[in-house]
């Protein structure tokens, strides 16, 4: 006992143990507090937690929900890059293999498509709780509009996810969304202004959409793209902004 | 109540991993296999219990050892072919059919008419067959099957169908410069297109186009007719006759030597009627008709295959070069004969002058 002990003390005085955790365990405020914030892992995570926040029945975890799916997506996400070429030739052909004779392939495809619809429904709950319970007024305004883009970004990756099969689904999904793109005011040629501006079939939103007047294989590539690097990135950033404001913000939000 | 949904969820999340590491491990398609392998097992046990021979029992030992430990395989036939999206294809094909479809044998007796002209591991199974080559799960590889004959004559709807076919049929062929053009005599099961005979065809051709039916009846149908009359035909044994065959008749199979009809008749130029007429049949005439005019693809005029080849009839000039009771002209150039007699007859007569100079003159030499 006392050699384990001995070993023990040996290890957590080596240099190595005191560069990894810093703060020992003196069980008073302030040192809790250090602990949380010198790690880097751990300051994602507030000092102190409000009674109130652990209460499922206010907030019903819908925002944490909706990033754990994130999370998910990403991974399967990558998973799948393995296997996906984004080429006209092969893209429909390469889903069905993965269905039928990558092992668990189709739990990797099935999860993610699903996994794209559950984030999709979470983060509308979300935004409707916090609509209900009053929580986008100030101080927190600015992460309600966050919010606004967080969830065109989540609907815009559902999109451009749509068309990856490269299926019947798929073509005609797009077909119609850009084809909606195409009747915007100002940005699309069939839309209102578009002969004011001069806004022609190959220069509007959806030729921008679809990198050319019909969906080709430059649509394919554009949806990859935008769906595995582009937007990810960019809802990755505002996601990093956003749970920095709800801490800045007074914390999250509980019954009055 | 907490506590309890929490155990119900782990146990739902339990059962649903499990269900997919066993569809992992034994897959819908596995259970084929073993059952084809089983049956081999059983089959060459009992073999093995009726031979005697020494050798035969040690080759049939070694197969059975083989057969106890089969190896489960998602089997496939990689079909050859740009399947391109421009071509409103979409990428490369491969039938996986034979995965579950495993024994060879069955399917090739089957598939006794076709297997030999389109051997499986070239042509695959979903050229004629339809459904999804790739899948590997019935619901899905089946969809939009042509299971049996019947199935694929119904999908016969127009024309384009059998072009579309003979086509994909061009691609798969393991020579490149293979054309559709080749499989023209296939109909849509991939069976050499019955011959209907011209009886059908001038049901309604006699009063429909009749210059051009009267014009070939007249002549081309008679053709057979004449030969029949040819002294080199008579004396002439099958051998020297299937050469006659080959040009004078409709339908001429060179493998077998037989042919459908006697004469030049419509098939001749149109090609086996089997699809085109019964698009007809059906009041899809537009459609057969697209069938039937690619009669310049039969190649049947000129060239090296056609019957207007030169040099056709050689064999006949060696026949009346070592005959001495008929009379050439009369047999091999009747026409010139016809001619070249009327004008002497006229001479004779004293009614003409002298022989018409724009006679043509023949240059044949029989040497005797």
């Amino acid at each position: 006992m006392n050699l384990i002990l001995y070993f023990i003390r040996k290890l957590t005085e080596t240099e190595v143990w005191k560069s990894v955790f810093r703060h020992g365990y003196t069980d008073t405020s302030r040192n809790r507090a250090l602990q949380t914030i010198s790690n880097v892992w751990l300051h994602l995570h507030p000092v102190k937690v409000p009674k109130h926040a652990v209460k499922i029945r206010f907030t019903w975890c819908l925002g944490g929900l909706t990033f754990f799916i994130f999370l998910f997506l990403t991974v399967t996400g990558v998973l799948l890059m393995f296997y996906y070429v984004p080429d006209v030739n092969r893209a429909y052909a390469d889903m069905i293999d993965l269905m039928y004779v990558v092992p668990l392939g189709r739990l990797l495809r099935t999860s993610h498509r699903w996994a794209g619809h559950a984030m999709v429904i979470t983060v509308c709950f979300h935004m409707l709780r916090v609509f209900l319970t009053g929580s986008y007024k100030a101080p927190r305004q600015f992460n309600w509009v966050l919010g606004v883009l967080l969830l065109v970004l989540t609907f815009l990756l559902s999109f451009t996810g749509y068309l990856l099969p490269w299926d019947q689904l798929g073509y005609w999904a797009i077909m119609v969304g850009t084809n909606m793109g195409a009747a915007t005011p100002v940005m699309g040629y069939q839309g209102p202004f578009a002969e004011l501006l001069g806004v022609k079939i190959n220069n509007d939103i959806r030729f921008a959409l679809l990198g050319g007047t019909q969906i080709d294989a430059p649509s394919l590539l554009r949806a990859y793209v935008w769906h595995c690097i582009g937007i990810p990135i960019i809802a990755g950033a505002l996601m990093i902004l956003h749970f920095w404001r709800v801490r800045k913000d007074g914390g999250i939000s509980g019954p009055l | 109540m907490k506590k309890k949904l929490f155990l119900l969820s782990s146990i739902l999340l339990l059962v649903s991993t499990l269900m997919w590491v066993k569809d992992m491990l034994e897959p819908e398609w596995k259970q084929y296999q073993v059952e084809y392998y089983e049956q081999q097992r059983k089959a060459v046990e009992k073999q093995l219990q009726s031979t005697s021979g020494e050798e035969e029992t040690a080759e049939l030992e070694a197969k059975l050892v083989k057969l106890q430990k089969p190896k489960y395989e998602i089997k496939q036939i990689l079909l050859k072919g740009d399947y391109s999206w421009a071509d409103q294809s979409n990428g490369q094909k491969t039938d996986r059919c034979i995965t579950c479809h495993i024994d060879e044998a069955k399917l090739a007796a089957s598939h006794e008419t076709v297997v030999k002209d389109f051997p499986f591991d070239i042509y695959g199974c979903t050229v004629c067959h339809g459904g999804t080559g790739r899948s590997l799960d019935e619901e899905h590889a089946h969809h939009g099957i042509f299971k049996h004959k019947r199935a694929m004559r119904q999908r016969l709807e127009h024309a384009d169908v059998l072009f579309d076919m003979w086509n994909e049929f061009a691609t798969l062929s393991l020579e490149d410069d293979t054309e559709w053009a080749s499989f023209k005599d296939r109909t849509i099961t991939g069976e050499k297109a019955i011959y209907m005979g011209s009886g059908k065809c001038m049901r309604c051709h006699t009063g429909l186009t009749a210059p051009h039916v009267e014009r070939w009846k007249r002549v081309k149908f008679e053709s057979f007719n004449v030969i029949k009359e040819a002294p080199d035909y008579i004396a002439g044994d099958e051998d020297y006759r299937k050469k006659c065959y080959e040009c004078h008749t409709t339908g001429y199979n060179k493998e077998t030597g037989t042919y459908e009809e006697e004469g030049i008749t419509c098939e001749a130029c149109h090609g086996p009627g089997e699809v085109y007429a019964s698009f007809m049949d059906r009041g899809k005439a537009t459609e057969g008709q697209k069938i039937a005019k690619i009669t310049p693809a039969y190649n049947k005029c000129g060239g090296t295959e056609g019957c207007h080849r030169s040099r056709r009839h050689e064999m006949r000039v060696k026949f009346f070069r070592d005959s001495k009771d008929h009379d050439p002209y009369e047999w091999f150039k009747p026409k010139y004969k016809r001619i070249v007699s009327e004008a002497l007859e006229k001479k004779k007569s004293g009614t003409a002058e002298e022989v018409d100079p724009a006679l043509p003159k023949h240059n044949i030499k029989f040497v005797r």
